[in-house]
C-alpha cells in the first residue's frame, strides 16, 4: 500500500510541475483535473486499514468538485473569454521550473525539521503538500492571465487539502465540508469577476489592470 | 440568542431579494440594523450562553468588536437612505442584500469560538463584500475587486494552512480547535508547529487586516468602493480581522509564547506605519489617503498589542476610536464625492465656503484621524506611547512618534488645501446650474448654500461625537469591558 501511496504523491508532484511549465490554458486545466483526481485518491490509500464512511464521502466530494466541476467551470470560462494561452508571463517558464525544483528540495528540508505527532504511513505527504503550495504561489505571482492565476490558486488549495487529509480523522466533518464549500463559492465568484473583466477590457489579461497605483 | 443574531441578518438579506420597491428594501435594512443593535445592546446587560455545541460564544473581546460593528453598521444604513437616490432596481437589490449578508458574517466572526468557524466567517465576509466593492462597474472598480479577491483569498488560504498547523500542534492532547479548549491546554501544544501556525495565521489574517506589506488590496478597494462601503470595510471588516489575530494572540499568551507573537506584531506595525507615511505624502486621491491612514491605524493597533501591558488596553480603546473615526471619515468623503463628483484632491477647493457642514466635518475627521487632543484617538495613541516608554521599547517609541508626526503633516497638507481657499469657478457654475440660477449672476460672489441632506449629516455627527466624548470620558461600563478584554490577552 505504501508503495502505491508514494507513487501517487510523486505523480501529483510531477503533474504540478507540468502545470507550472505549460502555457496553454486548456492543458493546464486538464492536468489540474488529473492532479485533483489523484489527490482525491490519497485518503483511500492513507486510511486503507481503518476506513470510515465520512472519509470516503470527503474524498469523493473532493474528486467530484476539484476533478470535474471546477475544471468544467474553468473550461466554460475560457470558452467565454476566448483566451487560449499565456503569452508573456512575468516569470519565465525556465525560471519557474527551476524555482519549483528548489521549492521541492526546500519542502523536504522543512518537513524533516517538523515532526508530525502521529506516525504517517508515507513520509512524502508533508513535503508534497508544501511543494504544491509553493508551486501554486509561483503560478499566482508569475502569470498574467486571470485564469492562470485562478489555476494557481486552485493548485495552492490542492496543496492545503493534501495537508488537511492528514487531519481528516481528528477534525470534525463540519470544517472539512465548510472548506470544500468555500472553495466552490470562491470559484463561482472568481468566475463572475473573470466575466466582468472580459466584458470591460475585452481580455482577461491582468496586466491591463494597472490604472490603480501610487 | 447568538444564533438568532447571526441568522436574522442573513434572512433579512434573503428577503430583500423578494421585496419589491426601493422603499421597502430600505426599511428592511434599517429594521435589521436597528434590531441587531438592540440585540447587541442587550448583550451588554445579559451575558449570553454558549450556543450551537460551543461553536458560538461571546467574550469581552468579541462583545467589544461586535458592538463597534453593530453601531457603525446602523449609522451607515441611515446614511445610505440619503446616498442612494436613483439606483436601478436590480443593483439596489443586490447591494442591500449583500450588505445584510456582510453584517451576518461579521457577527459570525465576532462570536465564533472555534478556529475553523472563525476562518469560514472571514472567508464569507470576503465573498459577501465583493458585490459591494464592485458596485459601480467601472474599469477601476473591477481592477480593485480582482485584487481584493485574489489577495484576500490567498491570505485566507494561508490562514487555513495555519489553522491546520494549529490542529497538528494539539494533535497529541487537545485534538480540537475550540478556542476555550486550546486555551486550557495551551501549555501542551507542540512548539514548532505552534510557531509555524502563528506565522501563517499572522500573514494570512494580516492580509485581510491590511498590515503592510500585505496591504496592497486595501487602498484600491477602499478608494473604488462606494463610500459607505469603504466606511464598513475600514471600520468593521479590518477590526474583525484584527479580532482574529487577537484570538491567535490569546493562544500564544496561554502557551507562554507571547514574546514571539509580540515581536512579529511590532515589526509588522512599524512597517505598516512607514508604508502608510510614504504613500500618504502627496497623495492625489483623498479616499486613498484615508485608506492608507487605515493601514497606519492597523499598524498602531498591532504595535499596541505587541507592546503588551497597558498597551493592550490602549489598542482596544483605539479599536473603538479608530472604527468610528474612519467610518465618519469615509462617510464625509461620500458627501464630498456626491458634491464634487471627483476623488482628486486638486479638483476640490474651498469646501468650507461651499458646503459649511461637510467642511466642518472634514476638519473634524482630519483632527480625529491624526489623533489631535480633543478626540479619543489622542488618548488611545498616548496610552500606546506610554506603554512603549514604560516597557523601555525606546526604538519603537521613536519610530511610532516619528511616523505619527510625519503622517499628521502629510494629511494636514492635503486636507487643509481642500478645506480652505475660494471655490473654483467651474464648481460654482455647475452647482449654479443645478439650482437653476442664471449663469450671469456673478458666480464668484455667490455664497453657495446647497442643501446637504439630513440623513447624510446626522450619522457622521453621531460618529464624531462618540469619538469626541471618548476623548474626555470613558464610561465605567466600557472601561470594565476593556479591562476584561485586555485581561484575556494578559494586559
Amino acid at each position: 500500500m505504501n508503495v502505491w501511496l508514494d507513487a501517487i504523491l510523486i505523480l501529483i508532484l510531477i503533474l504540478g510541475l507540468f502545470i507550472v511549465t505549460s502555457t496553454r490554458l486548456g492543458t493546464m486545466i486538464q492536468i489540474f483535473s488529473m492532479q485533483s483526481v489523484f489527490l482525491g485518491c490519497v485518503p483511500f490509500f492513507l486510511y486503507a486499514k481503518d476506513m470510515e464512511a465520512y472519509i470516503i464521502i470527503v474524498a469523493l466530494a473532493a474528486i467530484v468538485l476539484r476533478g470535474f466541476v471546477m475544471p468544467n467551470f474553468l473550461f466554460w470560462a475560457i470558452r467565454h473569454v476566448s483566451v487560449r494561452s499565456e503569452v508573456s508571463p512575468f516569470i519565465g517558464i525556465g525560471t519557474t521550473l527551476l524555482l519549483s525544483g528548489f521549492s521541492i528540495a526546500g519542502s523536504f528540508l522543512l518537513a524533516s525539521k517538523l515532526i508530525f505527532p502521529v506516525s504517517i504511513s508515507s513520509g512524502l505527504v508533508i513535503p508534497s503538500s508544501f511543494s504544491l503550495i509553493i508551486m501554486g504561489f509561483l503560478l499566482l505571482v508569475g502569470r498574467t492571465k486571470a485564469i492562470s492565476q485562478v489555476i494557481g490558486y486552485l493548485v495552492l488549495e490542492n496543496g492545503i487539502f493534501l495537508f488537511a487529509i492528514l487531519l481528516l480523522k481528528k477534525m470534525p466533518l463540519l470544517v472539512e465540508m465548510g472548506i470544500l464549500l468555500d472553495l466552490f463559492i470562491a470559484a463561482v465568484v472568481m468566475g463572475i469577476v473573470v466575466n466582468h473583466i472580459s466584458d470591460e477590457f475585452n481580455n482577461t489579461d491582468t496586466i491591463v489592470l494597472t490604472t490603480l497605483k501610487d | 440568542m447568538l444564533i438568532f443574531l447571526v441568522l436574522f441578518p442573513l434572512m433579512a438579506g434573503g428577503s430583500v431579494f423578494i421585496l419589491q420597491g426601493q422603499k421597502s428594501r430600505d426599511r428592511m435594512l434599517i429594521f435589521a440594523a436597528l434590531l441587531h443593535s438592540a440585540c447587541v445592546f442587550s448583550l451588554w446587560k445579559f451575558k449570553p450562553a454558549m450556543s450551537l455545541n460551543g461553536f458560538l460564544g461571546l467574550d469581552a473581546l468579541g462583545l467589544l468588536v461586535l458592538s463597534v460593528v453593530s453601531v457603525l453598521f446602523l449609522m451607515v444604513s441611515f446614511y445610505l437612505m440619503g446616498y442612494f437616490k436613483n439606483e436601478s432596481d436590480l443593483s439596489h437589490k443586490i447591494f442591500i442584500g449583500f450588505l445584510l449578508f456582510f453584517l451576518s458574517f461579521m457577527t459570525l466572526v465576532t462570536t465564533a469560538r472555534h478556529f475553523g468557524l472563525l476562518l469560514i466567517g472571514i472567508e464569507a465576509t470576503t465573498l459577501s463584500s465583493v458585490p459591494l466593492i464592485n458596485f459601480v462597474k467601472t474599469r477601476q472598480s473591477i481592477e480593485a475587486t480582482w485584487k481584493f479577491l485574489m489577495i484576500c483569498l490567498v491570505g485566507i488560504a494561508l490562514a487555513l494552512l495555519g489553522t491546520y498547523f494549529l490542529a497538528v500542534a494539539g494533535l497529541d492532547n487537545v485534538q480540537s480547535l475550540f478556542i476555550d479548549k486550546l486555551l486550557n491546554h495551551a501549555k501542551e501544544l507542540s512548539l514548532p508547529w505552534l510557531k509555524m501556525s502563528v506565522i501563517f495565521l499572522l500573514i494570512g489574517v494580516g492580509t485581510k487586516m491590511g498590515l503592510a506589506p500585505m496591504h496592497t488590496w486595501l487602498p484600491d478597494a477602499h478608494s473604488q468602493a462606494p463610500s459607505p462601503v469603504s466606511a464598513l470595510l475600514s471600520g468593521c471588516l479590518l477590526n474583525c480581522a484584527f479580532l482574529s489575530i487577537l484570538r491567535v494572540g490569546q493562544v500564544c499568551h496561554a502557551a507562554g509564547q507571547a514574546q514571539f507573537f509580540s515581536s512579529m506584531l511590532i515589526l509588522l506595525g512599524i512597517i505598516s506605519m512607514g508604508v502608510a507615511y510614504v504613500f500618504i505624502l502627496g497623495q492625489e486621491d483623498y479616499k486613498r489617503m484615508f485608506a492608507y491612514s487605515s493601514v497606519e491605524h492597523m499598524g498602531i493597533l498591532a504595535i499596541g498589542i505587541g507592546l503588551g501591558g497597558v498597551g493592550i488596553y490602549g489598542a482596544l480603546l483605539h479599536v473603538i476610536n479608530n472604527a468610528f473615526t474612519k467610518g465618519g471619515a469615509f462617510l464625509v468623503t461620500g458627501n464630498l464625492y456626491k458634491q464634487y463628483k471627483s476623488k482628486k484632491v486638486s479638483e476640490i477647493k474651498g469646501v468650507l465656503r461651499n458646503y459649511p457642514i461637510t467642511g466642518i466635518f472634514l476638519l473634524a475627521v482630519f483632527l480625529a484621524v491624526s489623533g489631535v487632543p480633543p478626540f479619543g484617538t489622542f488618548i488611545s495613541e498616548l496610552i500606546i506611547l506610554y506603554a512603549a516608554i514604560a516597557g523601555h521599547h525606546y526604538v519603537v517609541a521613536f519610530f511610532y512618534c516619528l511616523f505619527l508626526a510625519l503622517i499628521f503633516i502629510g494629511i494636514a497638507d492635503i486636507i487643509l488645501k481642500m478645506i480652505q481657499g475660494d471655490p473654483s469657478p467651474s464648481v460654482i457654475l455647475s452647482a449654479a446650474k443645478d439650482l437653476n440660477v442664471p449663469k450671469d449672476s456673478s458666480p464668484f460672489g455667490l455664497r453657495m448654500t446647497t442643501k446637504e441632506s439630513l440623513s447624510m449629516i446626522m450619522p457622521i455627527l453621531f460618529l464624531i461625537l462618540i469619538v469626541l466624548i471618548l476623548g474626555f470620558y470613558i464610561p465605567p461600563f466600557l472601561d470594565n469591558v476593556l479591562q476584561k478584554a485586555a485581561g484575556l490577552l494578559g494586559g
